[in-house]
């Protein structure tokens, strides 16, 4: 295996009593994109000022390119990579215009004139489309515009490594959007290798190479975005399905971490697990989301809770999905009383639908016994829907 | 009582370890700062002129109060031909650094802290340190130098103009000969007077500026609470730390002059 770009070994820090770090250990490798991810103040920005030398760690090491840094990223030997820092609140000198911003690098820590250092400037905002705003103040421009000028002033030095503090902090969903576009982006063209903290999920994992979480002061997972699905931390689940965690508490049902929690339990007192599944017949981009298809859950729950039979607590699994532990040693006639019961709510909707979305709910049931784990389950619930909408094309 | 107050004392030591430490960085770290020229004539222009015009009005309100004061005070004893030197001495060697010392204080040392604390606060010294450049030496240092040619001109200013406020007092309202007047200030005021004040307002200007700095700078260290109130707090603390030493310097330095005549 390669030797890391950037290695990251037991690094400990601690504000007085209050340890933000305990034994933090991170490996990026050269040109890739990795994310940070973690609940806020868990250390995340902590870690990138102790990789930038901002702070200095208690403990631990760093090491940039194989060589070791005595003060974070400061101070790692003559030839060692340059490093730039972008921000959460870009910190773009706000008396400066956009030009002598990304020129103060240049202009101060080499032997660059002014004249050579703003050509090269120019020439940059000309390659990253940002020639009309060079001569604009920070106040003058718009926080997307800002952000874009932060990380100029991030690559005019040509560094190696950049670290990305939440850069998608205060935008709405469309510029957060064109931020994690543009750091694809940048990173292809100007081939550098980015270590990025960010609390948007999904759309930071699209644009990462690996993922990292942290929580309690110590890296808990990392791996590929795709290992997300197989992660059975349950607090890492929590996190990365937050959005599902906020629909199941407006549904007042227990969510995934809890089904995962409860596994065990569930399938030592239920023989068969039923999830309740949504399909949708015509799709809109955008129309699967939001209190439409949300009320349909409710209705679709609503009709399952009044069956007059034993049944447990129904999972929240995600807006389209539920599930529940049930005693039956055969499936065929546990799925065929809720379909009944949901026969209403199908009839409803066919009769109604509009030119949106039309939904269709059924059952399908899994022997608790053959599924180990609940990330089993969907990946025997998605191969189902899978086969479904293949027989049904 | 006493475990408070040694753990006062010991606190207190360690800051003046830690101030000392900020101002010798910010001197030695001037060597590496690329066109310190023009960024301590940036410094001087920002801080000279921001405070010129109060310094004229300060001085010249003084001159007239001390003309005014001084002139029937001296008038009781039948001296008050002497009234040019007493105005000339009063502001030479005591009020003229003092007071313009507390006028930039309060102007230019406030916007120094509170400046440096916004900085501190939006980052901007930690994205100086992470391009490679030393903050100390790009804020600080050259407002360092500023501070001992910017504190001895607004000082000569603050003297002048003071002076002229006295003989507007004396001789334009109360009537003294104007002969009279500038032949006391010429007998009155010695070298030695002049380079005692010079050497205050030295001290002053350099142990100001380095305290309003520091507060500036450690914002985030020192105020108890974060962002805007914390950035209040050390710009308090700064004019109201640096109106002290103002004073306890002064008491110091006019110790050892006197002793030294």
């Amino acid at each position: 295996m390669s030797q890391p770009f950037l290695e990251i070994k037991g690094v400990r820090k601690a504000f007085g009593d209050h340890v933000v770090l305990d034994g933090i250990d991170l490996k990026v490798e050269r040109g890739s994109i990795t994310t940070i991810m973690g609940k806020s103040g868990i250390g995340k920005s902590v870690l990138l000022k102790c990789i930038a030398g901002i702070h200095k760690p208690d403990a631990g090491e760093i090491l940039l390119d194989g060589r070791k840094c005595r003060q974070g990223g400061k101070d790692c030997g003559p030839d060692a990579p340059r490093l730039s820092y972008l921000f959460q609140q870009n910190a773009l000198f706000d008396s400066l215009t956009a030009l002598d911003n990304v020129a103060l690098p240049l202009v101060e820590t080499s032997r660059t004139s002014q004249r050579a250092a703003k050509a090269k400037v120019l020439k940059l905002f000309e390659q990253l489309d940002l020639g009309d705003v060079a001569q604009k103040y920070p106040s003058q421009i718009s926080g997307g515009m800002q952000k874009r000028v932060a990380l100029a002033r991030a690559l005019i030095t040509q560094p190696q490594l950049i670290l990305f503090d939440e850069p998608t902090t205060g935008l709405d969903p469309q510029r957060k959007n064109g931020v994690f576009t543009m750091v694809a982006d940048y990173q292809r063209r100007f081939d550098f290798t980015a270590l990025m903290v960010s609390h948007d999920i999904p759309e930071a994992l699209f644009v990462s190479d690996r993922v990292a979480w942290m929580d309690r002061g110590q890296m808990r997972f990392v791996g590929a975005p795709t290992d997300l699905e197989i992660a059975r931390d349950p607090a890492l689940l929590e996190f990365v399905h937050h959005r599902n965690e906020l629909l199941s508490d407006l549904a007042g049902q227990q969510g995934r971490s809890t089904l995962f929690a409860n596994w065990s339990e569930l399938r030592k007192t239920y023989d068969q697990f039923v999830v309740v599944s949504c399909a949708t017949e015509r799709r809109r981009p955008g129309s699967e989301l939001g209190l439409r298809r949300f009320a349909s859950y409710q209705e679709a729950v609503a009709s399952v809770s009044a069956l007059p039979r034993r049944h447990s607590q129904i999972y929240f699994l995600d807006e389209r999905h539920f599930g529940l532990g049930v005693e039956a040693k055969d499936p065929e006639p546990v799925v065929d009383e809720i379909e009944n019961y949901l026969k209403p709510l199908n009839d409803h909707a066919a009769a109604s639908h509009t030119n949106t979305t039309r939904y269709r709910w059924s059952a399908r049931s899994y022997r608790l016994s053959a599924v180990p784990n609940p990330s089993t389950l969907w990946i025997l619930e998605d191969q189902a829907e899978l086969a479904s909408t293949s027989l049904s094309s | 009582m006493i475990a408070t107050a040694g753990r006062y004392t010991i606190d207190s030591i360690h800051e003046l370890g830690r101030f000392s430490i900020f101002v010798t960085r910010s001197l030695v770290s001037l060597w590496g700062l690329r066109a310190v020229v023009a960024k301590v004539t940036r410094s001087i222009f920002e801080m000279g002129v921001r405070c010129t015009p109060i310094i004229l009005m300060v001085g010249c309100f003084t001159g007239l109060v001390l003309g005014l004061q001084g002139y029937h005070t001296l008038s009781r004893f039948g001296s008050e031909y002497v009234l040019g030197a007493t105005v000339s001495l009063s502001l030479i060697d005591e009020l003229g650094p003092v007071l313009a010392a507390l006028m930039i204080v309060g102007q230019a040392g406030s916007a120094l802290a509170a400046e440096l604390g916004i900085q501190r606060n939006s980052e901007q010294i930690d994205a100086l340190a992470t391009m490679g450049i030393d903050p100390l030496g790009f804020f600080v240092g050259p407002r360092l130098i500023a501070a001992l040619i910017v504190f001895p001109l607004h000082t000569v200013f603050f003297d002048l103009i003071g002076i002229v406020g006295g003989y507007i007092t004396g001789v334009v309202l109360l009537g003294q000969q104007s002969g009279v007047y500038w032949q006391s200030v010429h007998a009155g005021v010695q070298m030695h007077d002049v380079c005692g004040g010079f050497i205050k307002s030295l001290a002053f200007g350099f142990t100001v500026i380095a305290i309003c700095a520091f507060e500036g700078y450690n914002t985030h260290r020192r105020s108890s609470e974060p962002g805007v109130r914390g950035v209040s707090q050390s710009t308090t603390r700064a004019v109201v730390y640096s109106s002290i030493v103002v004073l306890a310097l002064d008491y110091v330095i006019t110790t050892f002059q006197v002793a030294a005549r």
